[in-house]
């Protein structure tokens, strides 16, 4: 009980961009989670008679060009483009920051060779890193999660061993060294804990980034494959059908933008408390 | 097994320079040959100005850094020369105490976790057998039990100092040092603290080192005081010797820094010219001559000797018998 | 002599302090300064009188802002006055120095255009007559190689080089006023005489009046002609510098006195005050002081001091207590 009255408490303190981002996440989510409910028909039936029709009746947004219910489509496709890119995203944090943090507090040659790895990686658009995958293993799912993961932790880990850097230089840091704590210990305990709140701050940023390459790899015809679909995929579909029916078109770009925008929000509040309790920690004004 | 009567910590011509990047052969020349030596139950006070390198000297002793040349025994056992398992279990005989007590306490963490760590990295007993120690220490600190369950930012710097020295002390520790305990303090918090140590350092036998830049800090608890000025030891006397008859031109001038209220402006403002300089190009010769009143050729030119004047009473001047006066 | 009608460099009168509008972090200030006169305004952290210091040339950062009383400067209001005559009574009419010189200067500007800007400003002096004034000033303060110096930046100067150019600037506009937040308390202790030396000639030479803010005991006594102490908000006893030194009143005063200059108590201690120092936020009935209070009565149960605020006694002249145990 106290944890929910606390976390409510701590949600109203943010900034209006966090709560903004917030409420217009959690919609989506929720969208995304009840697709069976949300939507009357199914995803993937066709009926060629209601071809290209505009919104009316219980098809809420009409009918694409093989007569499927948009709206169903929307929901169900939005699922595999939000997990592709969560999922990336967890795993580019979780290898990140631990590789990154490890290296911020081991420095000398590994640090360097890590850290050289990471700007060989990092100068390659992760486009043509996952186009490089997608041609020697092939489409799908795990392809994509793989390819953008494998670029995905460079930022990470470069944020996290600045951190570590600038943590390893505080005081708290030398009392835990002198009182005998082991080197694990000070990077689980002291350093990854102080440096999770830049670091979520910059993964919310970093979704929405991740949300519009799943689209455009699937766009390109390079993620899911028919007949399932997602935004991307949706969007490289309706393409002819633009000027005859352009809800086909709007729609999942919608609703790419308007998921990306809320996580980013997120993001952009969450920074913002951070720099702030950082300077009502070090004392600026 | 050492004698008795064998110091707890020995420091033979200690040196650590830290090169400076990009700058070719320069290096700050923060530690410059120091040799000193802390008894059992002893407490040395060491002063000086801001970069004359006393911290750094200080994390020597604990091997918190490793110098780049000179040896440090610890108890009769050259610290240097240890491997990394014997080295932690040394690491509860030595513990330091830092000039802000926020700054030493992870801003994540209960006061409580951050006192349980430490006995918890050493295997301590059980967790039970743990809290019972630390409620002791605490006791023995004068900080409420029920404290420990907020974080840094909700104590006031009194409260976190003396959690901070009930950490160093849960480990049952020899020798201690003090970083500045007491500058980031308030004048009637600093003396609470400073009753505090000195009671400490008697009912557990502590051997500490006192760093300050302000003397009048020293007097109250100290034994012995060591001066140091640019990396080195200008002088080292017992406590009293050093304010009531100091040698070294350098002490009185700090001496008088330290008793502005008594000795006036333009006194102390005689004693000593200019600023300290950088230890990246420290004077040749005796490091203080372009700031002394009593300065000449010699000085200019000569490294003076740590010249044993009288018993325990050590001073690093040409002029030292003149500086009497 | 100083005539006692003449009007004071600086008055303030029943000035209020607050965080928004519910906590006070000083209440009830007054302070009179006259000209050529030094009056140290002492306290520990959370005393209010870094606050106070701001408010007298409107610096306040928000939420903190003023909300009763007034100020002014040689008999013009601070108070309510536009932004116009705020500017012209900054830099023309106070000069200000603070603890962390080197911050105070702008790192990418030369340190003689920085100590010239006021007069270009104020005096409406071209660049070159700014950057010759400052050149002088800097020499005034007692920086070697003035001309060389005035070229370099911020960073290249020590603690109290730094301090010394806060100082130029602060009297390039030749103020009547100079507040000192701090001014030696970053530097090494023996830099710190010269500075202080530094003040005190230049209080000599232009009949400056000065508000030293510190809570350092030892340099009051060598540099103040009158003291005003501070706790939690509140001034607790003001008085001249002999008077407060040798014979303070206000328990406080007498205590901070002992902890400051490290005197001993019986049994081998130090003098301290027992408990912390209460924060702003907290609400203290009647003296802010008395739960640390080693005085009798305040250790007595349910006594005035526990109730009420005290009053200002006067116990000589020249010689306020707000204390209730004290007897005029």
């Amino acid at each position: 009980m106290t944890m929910v009255t606390r976390t409510v408490r701590w949600i109203m303190r943010q900034h209006w961009t966090f709560i903004a981002g917030l409420l217009s996440g959690t919609i989506v989510a929720l969208l995304l989670i009840t697709a069976p409910v949300m939507s009357l028909h199914d995803p993937v039936a066709q009926d060629l008679s209601m071809r290209l029709q505009g919104p009316g009746g219980d098809h809420w947004l009409g009918n694409d060009q093989l007569g499927r219910d948009l709206w169903a489509r929307l929901l169900y496709g939005g699922r595999f483009s939000v997990v592709v890119a969560a999922l990336t995203l967890v795993l580019s944090v979780t290898i990140g920051t631990l590789i990154g943090a490890w290296c911020g507090r081991v420095g000398g040659a590994i640090d360097e060779f890590v850290m050289r790895v990471v700007d060989v990686l990092i100068s390659f658009p992760e486009i043509i890193v996952a186009l490089f995958l997608i041609a020697i293993i092939g489409p799908g799912f795990g392809t994509l999660v793989l390819a953008l993961t494998l670029v995905g932790w460079t930022p990470f880990a470069r944020l996290a061993r600045g951190i570590a850097l600038d943590i390893s230089a505080r005081d708290y840091i030398v009392a835990a060294e002198v009182l005998g704590c082991t080197r694990t210990f000070i990077l689980l305990r002291h350093v990854i804990p102080n440096a999770l709140r830049p670091i979520s701050a910059m993964t919310f940023l970093r979704f929405g980034h991740k949300l519009i390459t799943v689209g455009a790899l699937s766009y390109l015809g390079l993620g899911i494959q028919p007949p399932d679909s997602d935004w991307g995929a949706m969007l490289a579909d309706a393409r002819q059908f633009a000027v005859r029916q352009p809800l086909l078109v709007f729609a999942p770009g919608i609703a790419i933008m308007v998921t990306a925008l809320s996580v980013t929000l997120m993001g952009q509040g969450l920074e913002i408390d951070a720099d702030r309790s950082r300077r009502l920690r070090t004392g600026e004004s | 097994m050492s004698s008795a009567a064998r110091p707890l910590v020995e420091a033979r011509n200690l040196v650590k320079h830290f090169p400076l990047r990009g700058s070719g052969r320069l290096a700050v020349r923060s530690v410059d040959g120091v040799t000193l030596t802390i008894g059992r139950a002893e407490v040395l006070g060491l002063v000086g100005e801001s970069g004359c390198g006393k911290s750094t000297l200080a994390r020597l002793l604990i091997n918190q850094i490793r110098p780049d040349r000179g040896e440090v025994i610890m108890d009769g056992r050259d610290l240097l020369a240890m491997r990394q398992g014997e080295l932690r279990r040394f690491r509860r005989t030595v513990q330091l105490i830092f000039q802000n007590p926020l700054a030493a306490l992870d801003p994540r963490m209960r006061l409580i976790d951050s006192l349980m760590a430490p006995l918890a990295a050493h295997d301590t007993g059980t967790r039970e057998e743990c809290l019972e120690m630390i409620h002791a220490m605490l006791g023995e600190v004068g900080i409420d039990p029920g404290l420990v369950e907020r974080y840094p930012g909700q104590c006031s710097g009194g409260q976190l100092q003396r959690i901070v020295i009930a950490r160093a002390l849960l480990l049952r520790p020899q020798f201690v040092v003090c970083d500045e305990p007491t500058s980031s303090l308030d004048a009637s918090i600093r003396a609470q603290i400073l009753n505090l140590l000195n009671d400490l350092r008697r009912r557990f036998d502590l051997s500490l080192l006192m760093i300050s830049h302000d003397l009048r800090a020293l007097r109250h608890i100290c034994d012995r005081v060591a001066v140091m000025y640019l990396g080195r030891i200008v002088e080292m006397a017992p406590v009293e010797e050093i304010f009531q008859s100091p040698r070294h031109p350098y002490t009185r001038a700090l001496n008088a820094a330290s008793l502005l209220d008594e000795i006036g402006l333009d006194a102390a403002g005689r004693l000593v010219q200019g600023e300290p300089p950088s230890p990246v190009h420290p004077p040749p010769g005796c490091h203080f001559h372009p700031r002394c009143p009593l300065a000449d050729e010699t000085c200019r030119r000569q490294v003076p000797a740590l010249e044993r004047i009288a018993e325990n009473h050590e001073v690093s001047c040409h002029h030292w018998r003149t500086s009497t006066s | 002599m100083i005539s006692p009608d003449e009007t004071p460099c600086l008055k303030v009168e029943n000035l209020d302090i607050s965080i928004g509008d519910t906590i006070a972090v000083a209440r009830g200030i007054n302070l009179e300064i006259r000209r050529g006169e030094t009056v140290a305004l002492v306290g520990e952290s959370g005393s209010g009188k870094t606050v106070t210091a701001l408010s007298l040339i409107d610096l306040l950062p928000p939420p903190l802002r003023v909300t009763r009383g007034t100020v002014s400067i040689c008999g013009q209001k601070i108070t309510d006055a536009t932004p116009d005559v705020l500017n012209r009574i900054r830099g023309n009419r106070v000069g200000m120095i603070f603890q962390q010189p080197s911050s105070m200067l702008d790192p990418s500007c030369r340190v003689g255009r920085q100590v010239g800007e006021a007069l270009r400003l104020h005096k409406r002096a071209s660049r070159g007559e700014a950057f010759e004034r400052a050149i002088e000033l800097l020499r005034e303060v007692g920086i070697p190689e003035a001309g060389r110096r005035a070229r370099s930046f911020a960073h290249q100067l020590s603690g109290g080089m730094a301090q010394r150019v806060m100082i130029a600037a602060a009297l390039s506009g030749d103020p009547d006023l100079l507040i000192a937040d701090e001014p030696t308390t970053a530097l090494d202790v023996t830099v710190q005489a010269q500075i202080l030396g530094l003040l005190e000639r230049e209080r000599k030479q232009r009949t400056l009046s000065i508000l030293l803010i510190t809570h350092d005991l030892s340099i009051v006594s060598a540099m103040a002609d009158r003291v005003v102490v501070m706790y939690a908000g509140s001034i607790v006893e003001e008085g001249p510098v002999a008077a407060i030194m040798q014979a303070p009143q206000h328990p406080y005063t007498k205590a901070l006195i002992d902890c400051s200059l490290m005197r001993k108590a019986g049994g081998g201690d130090l003098e301290s005050i027992p408990g912390t120092i209460p924060s702003p936020a907290q609400s203290i009935p009647g003296c802010r002081f008395h739960p640390r209070c080693p005085h009798a009565l305040a250790r007595r149960e349910g006594s005035v001091c526990a109730s009420d605020e005290p009053t200002a006694t006067r116990t000589a002249e020249g010689h306020l207590v707000h204390c209730w145990a004290a007897e005029p």
